[in-house]
């Protein structure tokens, strides 16, 4: 086991890393450098790649190049749209650079309060957390507001807390922190730019040691004075009508900070009253209060990277942590993988905000990267377990390469995928040069962004209908997916098939054609649902509902649509092919039973939102597919009668379609005969 | 050993005879208990010493007192304020008899015995307005009702529940135990009578279901604190359990008859018999010749076994004793559906009669069988003199009866706590004392007969509905769960403990900082463990509701109390400081949230979280000060001599949960009050009592299921209600009484035949969810 150092702030032993403490064994210089490195390039890396969101990003994008209304966020980007040009990249480099000082600070606080091997940590860690990352790299407002709240409370904290600090390097630090009192007010308003952070510097020299009392006397009443002066002036914030429950706090940082909040454990275990734990925990305390009475939130990873950076250093927390507070990040890494999993919306989690919806496309890229970065957590915690000299090195390393896997892997993903900017390339790639581009969905604006060039902005389905058709030359049409289904009604009423559509790989638009060029293939998603005649072979027979549909068969696939037999523990689709008769106006639903009494699989589809009944038309074939996972009750196997019907919104009761020919089970349910369960 | 067969056929006669038999609760019981004592006395268990007899007088005196109290409570003729104090008094009466019968060893006055002053103040807490207030619908009501048919139908396997038939969503320890508590307390369970109390009085049949919850958590308390002790010291170990039990959800569960406490109470018990267990020298034995522990545990293993196996055994064989028919008629098991009583009433289900699945195997040689495995379970046990290992089995037999009332988590969590103990100590050997071949059979004779008798009656119905679908479907997928819109993470249980645990939510936080830290005692380590895996487990699982955060209580009210007891140990200022902001954004949930912030603790424990709270009850200065101790607690704990006035405002606290805020939602979260208002006409009026569109349980319990059901959503049978009201005016009956929600008082009317006039006889004081409707037709 290593020797216990024990190590006071400013001691010789204080400013060297230990050994076993992380990074303990590489040249300082090296390591600084290597540490600044990793911190750009996570960062700044591919800033540019990914177009405009437009749902998340195209607010801010706007208020920085039309006008100056969207406050220091806004102001911040058009800084980048002046030096960099008007492009996403532009206006993210600025952001990125707000949390590189951010990381500079939260480094240089580390090394004068505690010691350079935690300073590493801190904003390694820091740069890393995907919160933080994500918002570098987003034009959304937080990074301002984590980079200016991180420099004032890092330069108030050197001021106040530094024992060893001569006075010229405390009125330098006491500055910094002052000018980050004022971008976090520009930024975030009094309560949490400007009264968090001082508050907490405030109150850790307050419950500091005399000595650290007397020696940052000035100091430390400055930052209580600041501190008073922020919450008068947030006294004039109006309280929030309906609060939200004191949790939803723990929930940003739990998982916007994953991997790393995993580690909050270790955090717990590590309190101690020195001077960076002290003002990290009351920081972050400070944080959470102003967060959770404001409503809003994105600075609590400033205070988080601090408070889990003082579980890293050897010099204050002496010895091996324990084995079962390892343990406890290894339940918070499954638990936290668990919810991804299980929950899409938290995979996105990082970016703060409900406007950012996860491409269905990049659903498994996420459960994939999560999972990996779950799994090197635990193996970090359990190996830390049993290694008693370089623990905190395992596990840091374990971590940090799960932060990577997930910055340069899932996250950098997402935000190409959910970008239309992969729709323009298309266009610019696909058209000739008097070929134009309508938007339906899409702002003219992320068009130029997308670098698109000019286009015309349609204002519903009817008008794109006639505009992609009414062309001497082939004409494209980005569009929202949501507005697909009924621009392909239109299409197939004019012309008997569906929307040709030849770029379909973002989650979010689409890039349709009036018709395909040679070689050219369709990509619609609705080439799946809507076809123009059946497939042979259908199992079942043919049932008549209402004079309005037929029930032409079903058919049962595996995921990667091959043929196969139900499965009690395999999921399968169902497939069941309906052609219309006559357009009926939709309130219904289709839905299918498969019975074994007394327990019953049952699933409907409601409205059919991928192509509303409505939209229906004579002729068109629908198929029915039916994610089917069939419960416990089914193990062992067998054949069970199949049921499907159509039922009247709400379907609720049995009010049904009556069944006009064909199999009746009496309650107008046709009755498809035995399924075969595996 | 005869002795004991002459004693057992006594129970046997009561089960067999053909009709229900006066006081065969009692009568059984008088047969069972010197049955047990006989064989004890055939296995060499020696006598107790005569210096035990007075004191054991004077114990069974207090105890027949209690009895008596809570015979006339439940019967409604002892005023709410009087059994407040006459119940914790007699209650205390018992443990001070205990305190003679079972002096410590040093000779400590009952004034220090610490767990004395634990289980006094749970009475004190527990007791008052436990029966007085109404049962909360649905859970309580629902359990109520099948306890209720077990009775009526004679039928204690085939669980049974009003319109919707076999009730299989829950194991049947509850039930059990609320059946037995029903018939020693003299409740009526016949049909139209559960309200009916003596001499007119209104009855309180809630007595009968929360006494033996309130039993359960004194047990579950007391063995903890026990445990605890024996790895850090009285005193600390006596402020985790306090902290326990002035928890909301430990308040509010003690007083809800369903089957949370049963599980986790028991599960406490489990986790305190192996930490005494995991830490007491295996050189450790009994003293030969004198009366133990493990002779207590014989006499819990014969009080569980036994029952059952004779029950088994009357199954295929009935006593009747009237002219014609004298002695023992052999028969074949019969499967009886229908509501005891009601089952020609419209909406009912009707009355048949099946054979059993499994005839081949008849619950006679089921009894065989299960009689067999006990005798050598019996014997194995008497055999053992090894201390660590008398509190192994112990911890199994705890850990089946949990396993008993709400299914394998009773015994996956003391498992998984105990291997990830050993793991992480290193102590592997541990595991070898902890008896897991003698456990598993312990475990098995408790759990399995139940499964056994059902899968015999009815092939795979309880399997695939209780086990498949309740048990197992309720962790892979949602299930009944009512949290549409709510983020279901990890993060919709930090919220519940956070209310739940009020007002030591900061304190468990600094109680959870200590254990992960390098210093922290093996208890803390061991509550720790046993923490995260109760939250893991119910985090994980799909379906969510919020009083399943219960099984992770616990251990973090252990750790907060433990922490109560170190803080004056140079405790961490920022921590501090962040267990009172915790604190106080956890109260200004209470109070922001008007109105509905103040229905955060009842959601706690019932199930439709969007009702909302009437805006005419108003706890908010109450909680305002409970928020205030809150807050200060952390910073109150750099003064050892406040942890009493932290303590006793805990003490406060919980009082006032338990008997006022419980008091004043009851009626709007359940129907007492409503149909008691049927019950004081029904005097008057012999008219029928329809429930209308209602499936909220309360109604079919307190009318024991005599009421016609419509638009319950689980039942197709019977004419329409417009029919049903048109027959009864030409049969000559010109009043229906309804019980419904307030907000269908209006499609009400629009099913009543024309000319019919209804009148809502209650009002939102009695009940702003639920109410009576009188129909003049």
């Amino acid at each position: 086991m290593a020797p216990i150092v024990k190590s006071r702030p400013g001691s010789p032993t204080a400013r060297a890393p230990e050994p076993g403490g992380v990074g303990a064994r590489l040249p300082s210089g090296w390591l600084d450098a290597g540490t600044f490195a990793l911190c750009v390039l996570l960062l700044f890396g591919g800033i540019g790649r990914a177009g405009l969101w437009e749902s998340v990003e195209l607010d801010l994008a706007e208020h920085a190049r039309t006008s100056l209304d969207g406050g220091a966020a806004a102001r911040a980007v058009a800084l980048g749209y002046r030096l960099f040009g008007v492009s996403a990249a532009g206006g993210r480099v600025v952001l990125a650079a707000c949390v590189l000082a951010g990381a500079l600070a939260i480094f240089a606080l580390s090394a004068c309060l505690e010691d350079v091997a935690t300073a590493r940590v801190a904003a390694l860690l820091f740069a890393s957390t995907p919160m933080v990352f994500v918002h570098a790299r987003t034009l959304r407002g937080d990074a301002l507001s984590m980079g200016a709240v991180a420099v004032a409370f890092a330069g108030l904290g050197i001021a106040a807390l530094d024992e060893r600090a001569s006075l010229g390097k405390r009125v330098p630090a006491l500055l910094v922190g002052v000018l980050g009192l004022g971008a976090g007010y520009a930024a975030e308003g009094p309560l949490l730019g400007v009264a968090a952070p001082s508050a907490a510097i405030g109150l850790a020299w307050l419950l500091g040691a005399r000595e650290t009392r007397r020696r940052g006397a000035v100091f430390g009443v400055v930052a209580l004075a600041m501190a008073i002066a922020g919450l008068g002036l947030a006294s004039r914030i109006p309280t929030i009508a309906a609060p939200l429950p004191f949790d939803h706090v723990l929930a940003e940082v739990a998982h916007g900070c994953f991997p790393w909040s995993a580690l909050l454990p270790l955090a717990l275990a590590s309190t101690s009253n020195r001077p960076l734990s002290r003002a990290a925990w009351l920081f972050a305390t400070a944080v959470f209060a102003a967060q959770s009475w404001l409503q809003r939130g994105g600075v609590l990873p400033v205070a988080f990277a601090v408070v889990l950076a003082t579980a890293f250093t050897r010099a204050r927390s002496p010895g091996p942590w324990s084995r079962f507070a390892l343990a406890a990040v290894v339940a918070a890494a499954i638990l936290l993988a668990h919810d991804f999993r299980s929950l899409p919306q938290k995979d996105l989690a990082a970016y703060g905000t409900t406007l950012a919806e996860l491409p269905t496309s990049a659903k498994a890229l996420a459960d994939r990267g999560y999972a990996v970065a779950a799994v090197l957590v635990a193996a970090g915690a359990v190996g830390a377990a049993y290694l008693a000299r370089a623990q905190r090195a395992w596990l840091f390393g374990a971590t940090l390469t799960a932060a990577l896997v997930l910055r340069f892997g899932f996250f950098a993903s997402v935000a190409s995928v959910a970008s239309p900017k992969g729709v323009f390339d298309s266009y610019t790639r696909l058209r000739d040069p008097d070929e134009p581009l309508g938007l339906l969905g899409i702002k003219s604006t992320t068009a130029l962004y997308g670098g698109a060039g000019a286009a015309t902005e349609l204002a519903s389905s009817q008008d794109a209908h006639a505009w992609l058709v009414g062309g001497t030359t082939r004409r494209f049409l980005a569009l929202r997916r949501a507005e697909l289904p009924a621009l392909n009604a239109s299409y197939r009423a004019a012309f008997g098939r569906n929307l040709p559509v030849v770029d379909a790989t973002s989650s979010d638009a689409l890039l349709a054609v009036d018709h395909l060029a040679p070689l050219e293939t369709s990509q619609s998603p609705l080439d799946a649902l809507v076809l123009d005649t059946a497939p042979a072979g259908l199992a079942g027979g043919k049932t008549t509902f209402g004079d309005a549909l037929e029930l032409l068969g079903y058919d049962v696939v595996d995921d990667e649509r091959a043929p196969a037999s139900l499965s009690a523990t395999k999921s399968r689709h169902l497939r069941v092919y309906f052609r219309v008769l006559r357009p009926f106006g939709g309130g219904h639903c289709t839905f299918v039973h498969l019975d074994r009494s007394p327990a019953r699989f049952s699933e409907e589809h409601r409205e059919w939102s991928a192509y509303p009944m409505s939209l229906w038309r004579a002729g068109d074939v629908l198929v029915d597919d039916y994610a089917v996972r069939l419960p416990p009750a089914f193990r062992g196997g067998g054949d069970y009668p199949l049921y499907v019907g159509v039922g009247v919104l709400p379907c609720s009761d049995d009010r049904r379609m009556p069944i006009t020919a064909g199999a009746n089970d009496g309650n107008h349910r046709a009755a498809l005969g035995k399924v075969h369960v595996e | 050993m005869l002795l004991a067969v002459a004693f057992g056929a006594v129970p046997f006669a009561v089960m067999a005879w053909k009709e229900p038999v006066p006081f065969g609760f009692h009568v059984g019981l008088l047969g069972l208990l010197p049955a047990i004592a006989c064989i004890l006395h055939a296995l060499s268990v020696p006598l107790p010493p005569r210096t035990m007899l007075r004191p054991a007088i004077a114990t069974g005196s207090a105890a027949l007192a209690f009895w008596a109290l809570a015979v006339l409570a439940a019967q409604g003729a002892l005023p709410s304020f009087v059994s407040a104090f006459a119940l914790p008094l007699a209650f205390v009466g018992v443990l001070a008899g205990l305190d003679a019968v079972f002096p410590t060893e040093g000779g400590r006055p009952l004034a220090r015995r610490h767990g004395f002053w634990l289980l006094a103040i749970h009475a004190v807490l527990g007791l008052p307005r436990l029966g007085t207030i109404g049962l909360f619908d649905p859970w309580e009501a629902h359990y109520g009702e099948v306890a209720r048919e077990m009775i009526a139908r004679g039928d204690w396997i085939s669980t049974f529940w009003a319109h919707e038939g076999w009730f299989t969503s829950k194991p049947v320890l509850l039930m059990w135990m609320q059946a037995l508590s029903m018939r020693a307390l003299g409740v009526h369970h016949e049909p139209g009578r559960m309200l009916e109390g003596a001499s007119g009085a209104l009855a309180h049949p809630e007595w009968a279901l929360r006494l033996p919850i309130f039993l359960v958590s004194g047990v579950g308390l007391y063995v903890l604190y026990k445990g605890t002790a024996k790895v850090m010291d009285r005193p600390r170990a006596l402020l985790g359990a306090l902290v326990l039990a002035t928890t909301p959800y430990w308040v509010f569960l003690s007083r809800q008859s369903i089957t949370d406490m049963p599980l986790v109470g028991f599960l406490a018990a489990t986790m305190g018999c192996l930490l005494l267990a995991l830490h007491t020298p295996e050189s450790a034995r009994v003293a030969p010749g004198k009366l133990h522990g493990g002779h207590a545990l014989l006499v819990g293993i014969l009080l569980v076994v036994l029952p059952q196996v004779l029950y088994l055994a009357t199954r295929n064989v009935a006593l009747a004793w009237e002219p014609g028919a004298h002695g023992f008629d052999w028969h074949a098991d019969v499967v009886r559906a229908g509501s005891g009583g009601n089952c020609t009433l419209p909406g009912q289900v009707p009355c048949t009669s099946a054979p059993p699945f499994l005839l081949r195997f008849p619950p006679v040689l089921q009894a065989a069988l299960w009689a067999t495995l006990g005798a050598g379970l019996v014997l194995m046990v008497r055999a053992e003199t090894r201390v660590a290992r008398l509190y192994a089995l112990a911890a199994w037999f705890f850990a089946a009866l949990a396993t008993m009332a709400k299914g394998p988590a009773g015994l996956a969590i003391p498992i998984g706590t105990v291997l990830g103990y050993a793991a992480l100590t290193g102590r592997w050997r541990s595991l070898v004392s902890l008896m897991p071949v003698v456990g598993v059979l312990l475990a098995a004779l408790f759990v399995v007969p139940w499964y056994v008798a059902t899968y015999a009656r009815h092939g795979r119905l309880f399997v695939d509905e209780l086990v498949l679908r309740h048990m197992l479907g309720r962790t892979l997928d949602h299930l009944h769960d009512t949290n549409e819109g709510d983020d279901t993470s990890f993060r919709y249980y930090v919220a519940q403990l956070g209310y739940g645990l009020f007002p030591w939510s900061g304190l468990v936080l600094l109680g959870a900082a200590r254990a992960l830290g390098r210093h922290a005692t093996r208890a803390e380590r061991f509550f720790l463990l046993w923490g995260l895996l109760a939250f893991g487990l119910v985090t994980v699982m799909g379906t969510k509701f919020h009083h399943y955060a219960f099984l992770a209580v616990p251990p973090l009210a252990m750790l907060g109390g433990l922490g109560l007891g170190r803080l004056a140990e140079r405790p961490k200022a920022p921590l501090l400081v962040v267990a009172a902001t915790l604190a106080v954004f956890v109260a200004r949930d209470f109070f922001a949230r008007e109105p509905d912030g103040q229905a955060l603790l009842v959601h706690l424990f019932t199930y439709q979280y969007a009702r909302a709270w009437p805006g005419f009850l108003d706890a908010r200065a109450p909680l305002l000060g409970i928020a205030l101790l809150a807050v200060l607690l952390p910073l109150a704990a750099r003064f050892r001599r406040a942890v009493p006035w932290v303590m006793a405002g805990g003490l406060v606290s919980a009082l006032f949960l338990g008997t006022v805020y419980l008091a004043r939602t009851a009626p709007h979260w359940g129907q007492h009050d409503v149909l008691a208002a049927y019950e004081a006409r029904r005097a008057e009026s012999s008219a029928p009592l329809v429930a209308y569109q209602l499936n909220w349980k309360g109604e079919n319990f307190y009318t024991g299921n005599r009421l016609a059901i419509y638009g319950a959503g689980g039942g197709a049978w019977g004419p329409p209600l417009r029919q049903y009201a048109t027959d009864l005016a030409a049969s000559g009956t010109h009043t229906l009484f309804v019980v419904t929600e307030s907000s269908r008082v209006r499609s009400l009317g629009g099913e009543m035949p024309p000319g019919s006039r209804t009148e809502v006889l209650t009002t939102e004081a009695d009940s702003r969810q639920f109410c009576l409707v009188r129909v003049s037709l």
